[in-house]
């Protein structure tokens, strides 16, 4: 055994007995460094015979290469020991692991509806509440819906034995609220609305709605158009267009469909708003003078917009939710994607 | 429903016009444009040709060997299947390269015959759903030109959405769809065709006797010696494209006056319907409709009769028993306004809504029952030259309309659409609707309603805002904000404490929202064995069971955790939403908003979920609604 052979000897008793990466570090440098063992080794090389050098050098080489192995694979080894160590230390915390605690959630039609009482309190709007039961009269008559008249046939209304009605459209607190008010007002009330129909992937018969009204002295279509464009762009998050057409509801004089610039393309054309760059979104108009009459104000005075927007429809638009159904069907697993906010 | 674009340029002029930018500007400014059909242009190469001979084709039994004069030097060999085929008779023939929709004709060989073209059936060249024979033409066609030089094959259809149309009766004819073109292209309406009044004098007139209120106008003449069964194949074309089809010529020139001006019609065979009586049934009866159908009729149904014989359903169907057949060769003519709310509680009762009895429901301008029969006469003779008038005009007319005149002020249109409009812009678009201006004081104008849009759809001022507007764009109304300045409101404290609870009860007890129906689901009722109270229930319910308005959120929060609960073993729901707690004095429903919350732990731990609930109302107590409150035990039998 030449020098050599105990020389590896040695250092591999060493490196079995180190138990930190520091250590190895410092007994790495005590071999490696520029004045370590193996360079001291290195200086006896340039004094030997031609034959011997080269058989020097060579077993040199294979001593590095091999201690370097040695140090590598010890370095594993501690490494190893060191997280077991703790995992053993801690046998139930692991971070990394997602929490399985279950979280609060918020109905999607809350978190919307938050949203848009704040947009509307913001242009001074207040907020109003209504029933779901309701009378016949301040579902039909008092918004120029009077009995045989065919727009009764367009929607199928829930009756209930005492001759009240599930309310179809959130324009039944219309008249509540006008007569407590009176003119100038300006309100928004959102409420769950019934219709008798039967379900399927875009049809419930209970439904959220959001109805508004600005009534004040010289409100204008103009007006209307503005409020409009300024609350849906909020509502988005986006600059949204809008664009009026005609259309027909009872308790409206002029009665529009509003249609709005798809936000999801914005104008381009996708599949949301079936490549025409546009959605439908929301009836709205000029309140009948009607309508104003039943609520104790006079039209010759006072003019004003109502809008209806369907909550329901703006949720799934804005959660990506395909099914209506979903919306009362009570699955948390589904409703709890929407968070609190 | 369906407009012809053809039909319309009957009546205004659309030359140098791009039609699909009218029907989008149509959508804008008049009524929801649902669909655009193009109809024709996918037809070419078809021909008219007579048929020189016919011989039969050996092993066949449909098939014949024909030779066609198509205007070329040399007749053309056709087998053809149609079992109308004889020698003279002119039709159309896609010769070799005709194109019929994705079909191109080419050489064939049929029963080892060759074959150079195919003679058409209707549905072939898509003027038709007929696919008993081939076309028939006139005699005295033109030989060898092409079929669309005599029949209107190309026409631009769209299809208006029934529903944006309910409060314009004017809307349901095509003429009407014609005036609102007018206006829309500035372009003027051409007055309609008609029979001359005085044609129908000297002659007797046909009995009718009118005793029902519900029956506005009835006008009725009669017609003789009409011989011709089928009417011209262009009226056909028209019919079939609007969505109607062939039957006989006497019938579909009622429908087709139904089309053109939203009147509808009926035609009566003349030798079985000598006189009228319109009046509302005094006991149930039974009659069949030319459907051929039993109907069962009930009291006070308005009808029609003659000689105590029903012969029509008033604004709905005629009769099996008076209809035109291929006999008929005189026509007693009913044009007839009924009450929209009679004719529509009628259908709907005997659950058959007809093109009419749609029309009728929108109440009808009753100055139109003389137009719509002196147009009948005026197209039967057109296309019957030998059609004779054979009666006087009857026309009894018991309920009018009052005249409607609409005072409005340039000032008040401008200041409703929140910009100036010149005065020239405003009077233009309201006369050509035919709004009628009586006086113009400075500014200060006075409107005549046409009758056609005063039976329910104009009332005031607001409405002619509506028709100036429409009409001038809405695109060009500049959106501006309220004079008045704009101060956030403060929010209501009931609205803040609603969603405070809810925030609270997510954010800081994980429990999660949801929402459900506010009737009980009898089926988690059975299921928990409990029969909660309920003051009122639903009577049209389309499921029938589920039908019991809660007293109480708690059962349907119950059914949210049943079904959530194998996904978790702990979970917890609320819902703030409405219960009928009971009547008020005047039998109204008492109704309250109800927070419930329900907590559920796998391990059954009841204490523990028990501390839960308390804690959390002491939380909502003490920070949301901010009141002093004490727990105290009671005596309840609430058990879930």
């Amino acid at each position: 055994m030449d020098e050599l052979d105990e020389m590896l000897l040695a250092a591999e008793n060493d490196i079995q007995n180190t138990q930190t990466s520091d250590s190895l570090g410092a007994f790495y440098a005590e071999y490696f460094g520029k004045n370590g063992k193996i360079a001291e080794k290195m200086k006896i090389m340039k004094d030997l015979a031609v034959e011997k050098k080269k058989e020097f050098g060579m077993k040199m080489n294979s001593l590095k290469e091999k201690l370097q192995s040695l140090i590598h694979d010890r370095e594993v080894a501690i490494a190893e020991a060191k997280l077991n160590k703790r995992v053993q230390s801690t046998p139930t915390l692991d971070l990394t692991i997602p929490s399985t605690e279950k979280r609060g959630s918020l109905h999607p039609i809350t978190i919307i509806q938050n949203r848009v009482v704040e947009i509307f309190t913001s242009m001074g709007f207040t907020v109003e509440d209504g029933y779901e039961i309701e009378t016949e009269y301040n579902n039909f008559e008092a918004v120029n819906v009077p009995k045989n008249h065919p727009a009764r046939d367009m929607q199928d209304t829930f009756y209930l034995d005492n001759g009240q009605v599930l309310k179809t459209h959130t324009s039944a607190a219309q008249n509540r609220i006008m007569r407590k008010y009176g003119a100038p007002l300006k309100a928004i009330f959102p409420g769950r609305c019934f219709r008798n129909e039967e379900l399927d992937a875009s049809h419930e018969n209970t439904f959220f709605q959001i109805e508004g009204m600005m009534i004040d002295k010289d409100v204008s279509i103009s007006n209307l158009i503005y409020f409009m464009k300024e609350m849906l762009t909020r509502v988005f998050g986006k600059e949204i267009n809008v664009r009026l057409r005609p259309g027909f509801f009872p308790f409206v004089e002029p009665g529009f469909e509003l249609d709005i610039s798809c936000p999801y393309c914005d104008g381009e054309g996708c599949r949301v708003c079936k490549h025409s760059g546009w959605i439908e979104l929301c009836p709205c108009g000029m309140i009948h003078p009607r309508v104003l009459e039943m609520g104790r104000i006079n039209p010759e005075e006072y003019r004003g917009f109502a809008f209806g927007l369907g909550f329901s429809r703006l949720a799934m638009m804005n959660y990506d939710i395909t099914e209506i159904r979903l919306l009362n069907s009570g699955n948390i697993r589904a409703l709890s994607q929407a968070g609190i906010k | 429903m369906k407009v012809s674009i053809n039909w319309i340029k009957d009546f205004v002029d659309l030359d140098g016009i791009d039609i699909d930018d009218l029907i989008s500007k149509f959508t804008m400014a008049v009524a929801e444009v649902e669909g655009v059909e193009h109809k024709g242009r996918d037809i070419s190469g078809v021909v008219t040709a007579r048929i020189l001979s016919v011989e039969p084709v050996e092993n066949s039994k449909k098939l014949h060997l024909l030779k066609v004069d198509a205007g070329d030097s040399e007749p053309l060999q056709i087998v053809c299947g149609a079992p109308n085929v004889r020698v003279g008779l002119v039709t159309a023939l896609a010769k070799i390269g005709a194109k019929l929709g994705d079909i191109t004709i080419n050489k064939a060989t049929l029963a080892g015959l060759d074959s150079y073209g195919m003679c058409c059936g209707g549905d072939e060249i898509g003027i038709s759903a007929d696919h008993t024979g081939i076309v028939e033409l006139t005699d005295d066609t033109k030989i060898g030109i092409d079929i669309k030089e005599i029949l209107d094959i190309e026409d631009t259809i769209f299809e208006i959405d029934n529903k944006s149309l309910t409060n314009r009766p004017d809307l349901w004819g095509q003429y009407g769809i014609a005036r609102e073109i007018s206006a829309l292209t500035g372009r003027p309406l051409k007055p309609l065709d008609v029979q001359k009044l005085e044609d129908f004098s000297n002659k007797e007139g046909i009995e009718v006797n009118v005793s029902t209120p519900d029956c506005y106008r009835y006008t009725s003449a009669k017609m003789s010696n009409v011989t011709k069964k089928t009417s011209s194949l262009n009226m056909q074309i028209r019919l079939f494209y609007c969505g109607m089809r062939g039957i006989n010529l006497l019938a579909d020139v009622t429908n087709y006056v139904m089309l053109e001006l939203g009147q509808p019609m009926h035609a009566f065979d003349g030798d079985i319907v000598k006189k009228i009586d319109v009046y509302n049934l005094s006991s149930d009866t039974t009659f069949r409709t030319l459907d051929e159908t039993d109907r069962s009729l009930k009291k006070d149904t308005m009808v029609i009769s003659t000689n105590s014989n029903v012969v029509a359903l008033a604004g709905i169907m005629g009769g099996e028993n008076s209809e035109i057949t291929n006999t008929t060769t005189s026509v007693l003519i009913e044009s007839a306004c009924f009450d929209a709310y009679k004719v529509r509680t009628t259908a709907l009762g005997l659950g058959m809504r007809t093109e009419a009895s749609a029309r009728y429901e929108k109440s009808l301008d009753p100055e139109l029952t003389l137009t719509a029969l002196l147009r009948y006469v005026y197209l039967i003779k057109r296309e019957d030259e030998g059609a004779v008038i054979s009666s006087n005009i009857t026309d009894i007319y018991n309920k009018h309309y009052d005249r409607l005149e609409i005072e409005i002020s340039k000032d008040y249109i401008d200041k409703f659409i929140g910009q100036d409009i010149e005065e020239k812009t405003i009077l233009n678009i309201l006369t050509s609707l035919e709004f009628e201006l009586l006086e113009n004081n400075n500014g200060k104008y006075t409107f005549l309603v046409p009758t056609f849009r005063a039976t329910k759809d104009i009332n005031g001022k607001a409405d002619l805002v509506e028709e100036v507007t429409r009409i001038y764009g809405y695109d060009n109304i500049i959106p501006q904000s309220i004079k008045q300045p704009l101060k956030p409101s403060i929010l209501d404290r009931a609205v803040k404490m609603e969603y405070d609870t809810k925030y609270a009860l997510a954010d800081r007890y994980n429990l999660n929202e949801t929402h459900s129906y506010i009737w009980y689901d009898m089926a988690t009722c059975h299921a928990l064995n409990i029969s909660p109270i309920s003051h009122c229930r639903i009577v049209n319910s389309i499921t029938k069971e589920n039908d019991k308005i809660r007293s109480t959120i708690i059962p349907s929060l119950v059914k949210v955790i049943y079904d959530n609960k194998g996904y978790y073993d702990q979970i917890g729901t609320f819902e703030i939403g409405r219960v009928a707690i009971g009547k008020t004095s005047d039998n109204l429903i008492d109704e309250r908003k109800h927070l419930g919350v329900v907590l559920y732990n796998e391990k059954g731990d009841v204490s523990k979920e028990m501390l839960k609930a308390k804690s959390i109302l002491e939380y909502l107590f003490e920070y949301v609604l901010k009141v002093k409150f004490d727990l105290i035990p009671c005596e309840c039998d609430i058990d879930y």
